[in-house]
């Protein structure tokens, strides 16, 4: 799409067509901060929207963006589908379906849908948003891209003064959660109780029903992870040059459960088994009845955008060596970060672990790997 | 979400919501009320609320049918006068596909 690629020039201006590695590595890089200072701008604008609780600017810009990915990316991706498989249904049936999925989706992830078709949508947009970088970033500027954001993940979330640490904080001191577009869950409904958590992390144990599972008592912790956060709207006149690009912030919670009471202190453990505080619920629930969290692991939508982009550009190359080796490498980057939310019980980032040995088993394998097999197969010692 | 943790006026509630907001041309809403519903519905012993959910969900389930009826008759009416060669089937063509050598 041609307006895609215009905005993807205002956002990574060196393109310049050259042999030189060496100014190949410069114009990337000059390309990957620009990218980093867009992206920086609009977390501190989020922040600062936050911080003096505009929350219907930041509804509505959750919402724009939402209705971007959801109408018209689809379509242009459903055009594209169609296209390579020589499939042509009238306008008719098709802006009919693309209606119905658009709505169907701002319902699921604004309001109330099923948790599984709400898990369905997010993943599908994350994924689309994730194609759009893969398709309109220069060449090696995504992999400086990807480099880069796992720097600022990693800044922001861990220094004192970092922008994102400063909005977990502040949505754990006002107890609310960070906005539900943002965040992908993957258990079950269950009842806010952030507020006993976060005040007593070690005493925030709900006393056991007496009909509920008997060996299950429960802590929650939210430890939050977010990341980066921009917006992404282009401009409706064509003439206007002006675009954000958004990606969503990244946060992962972890809800442990301890073993009962009367096995004494248990370990601590991420399961989904769906208890229900009905008793001791402080004042607070009441406010928070029709505000259903979700239980379970919590990872943010950039997370999955970045993941995405990793992977898809790593595929791009026809190679499966270095799919299934990125795969994996991602893989066992968020199970490490995971371990490491459960030890140090505060906000991590979700991206640097995952990004960095995703980025070097990418490059192993391209460079050391996949030689060394070719060479040895083409050669029948092995394979 | 998860309906389970819903009081039953919540649920007549909610899928009463979906059924008129799938009146509004969107089966796929209907769709959907009838998936999440259906246990609820026909899997449970019965009472006063759940026989509400029964009708939405049947409302909702003849709806969709409707909708699947009608607009699969309407693309085999397209794709029969398009193969045709007509020149209004070019104008209500969404995408004109190139195919491959």
């Amino acid at each position: 799409m041609h307006f895609n690629v215009a905005y993807m020039v205002l956002y990574t201006p060196f393109v310049k067509e050259t042999d030189s590695i060496v100014e190949k590595g410069l114009m990337s890089l000059g390309n990957a901060l620009i990218m980093l200072l867009v992206v920086v701008f609009m977390t501190v604008l989020l922040i600062v929207f936050y911080k003096y609780k505009f929350y219907r600017v930041i509804h509505g810009w959750l919402i724009v963006s939402s209705c971007l990915l959801l109408f018209l990316f689809t379509t242009i991706y459903v055009q594209e589908v169609m296209k390579s498989f020589d499939i042509s249904p009238s306008a008719v049936l098709v802006l009919f379906g693309l209606a119905n999925y658009g709505v169907v989706g701002m319902m699921c992830i604004h309001w109330k849908g099923p948790l599984l078709l709400q898990q369905f949508y997010l993943i599908t947009m994350s994924a689309l948003m994730a194609l759009v970088f893969i398709k309109y970033l220069p060449e090696w500027t995504v992999w400086f891209v990807l480099f880069v954001i796992s720097v600022w993940d990693l800044v922001a979330v861990l220094t004192p003064k970092g922008p994102l640490r400063y909005l977990v904080e502040t949505a754990q001191e006002r107890n609310e959660p960070i906005f539900p577009a943002l965040i992908y869950s993957s258990g079950v409904i269950y009842p806010y109780v952030l507020v006993t958590a976060v005040e007593n992390p070690g005493e925030s144990r709900e006393p056991r029903e007496p009909r509920e599972q008997p060996t299950d008592t429960e802590g929650k912790f939210q430890l939050a992870v977010p990341s980066t956060s921009t917006g992404f709207a282009p401009a409706p006149d064509t003439g206007a040059k002006r675009a954000k690009v958004k990606r969503v912030a990244q946060k992962v919670q972890i809800e442990t459960q301890s073993t009962s009471q009367g096995e004494g202190s248990g370990g601590v453990r991420v399961e989904r088994v769906p208890t229900r505080p009905v008793q001791q619920e402080p004042p607070m629930q009441q406010h928070h009845d029709d505000f259903q969290e979700e239980r379970g692991v919590k990872l943010g939508l950039g997370d999955f955008i970045f993941y995405s982009v990793l992977l898809g550009k790593a595929s791009s190359y026809f190679d499966w060596n270095t799919t299934i080796a990125c795969y994996v490498a991602i893989l066992i980057g968020l199970c490490f970060t995971l371990v490491l939310l459960a030890v140090f019980k505060r906000a991590l980032p979700a991206l640097p672990i995952s990004i960095f040995s995703g980025l070097i088993f990418y490059f192993c394998t391209r460079w050391i790997i996949t030689p060394f097999v070719t060479h040895v197969s083409q050669n029948c010692l092995l394979y | 979400m998860d309906i389970s943790k819903l009081t039953d006026v919540k649920k007549v509630d909610l899928c009463k919501k979906y059924f008129l907001i799938g009146a509004c041309f969107l089966p796929l809403v209907w769709v959907v009320n009838t998936f999440w519903f259906f246990s609820d519905a026909f899997c449970k012993p019965i009472n006063c609320h759940r026989r509400q959910i029964r009708k939405y969900v049947i409302g909702s389930i003849i709806g969709s049918v409707f909708w699947v009826i009608l607009l699969s008759s309407w693309e085999i009416f397209f794709q029969y006068y398009r193969a045709q060669g007509l020149v209004w089937t070019d104008y209500l063509t969404f995408v004109f596909p190139s195919g491959r050598v």
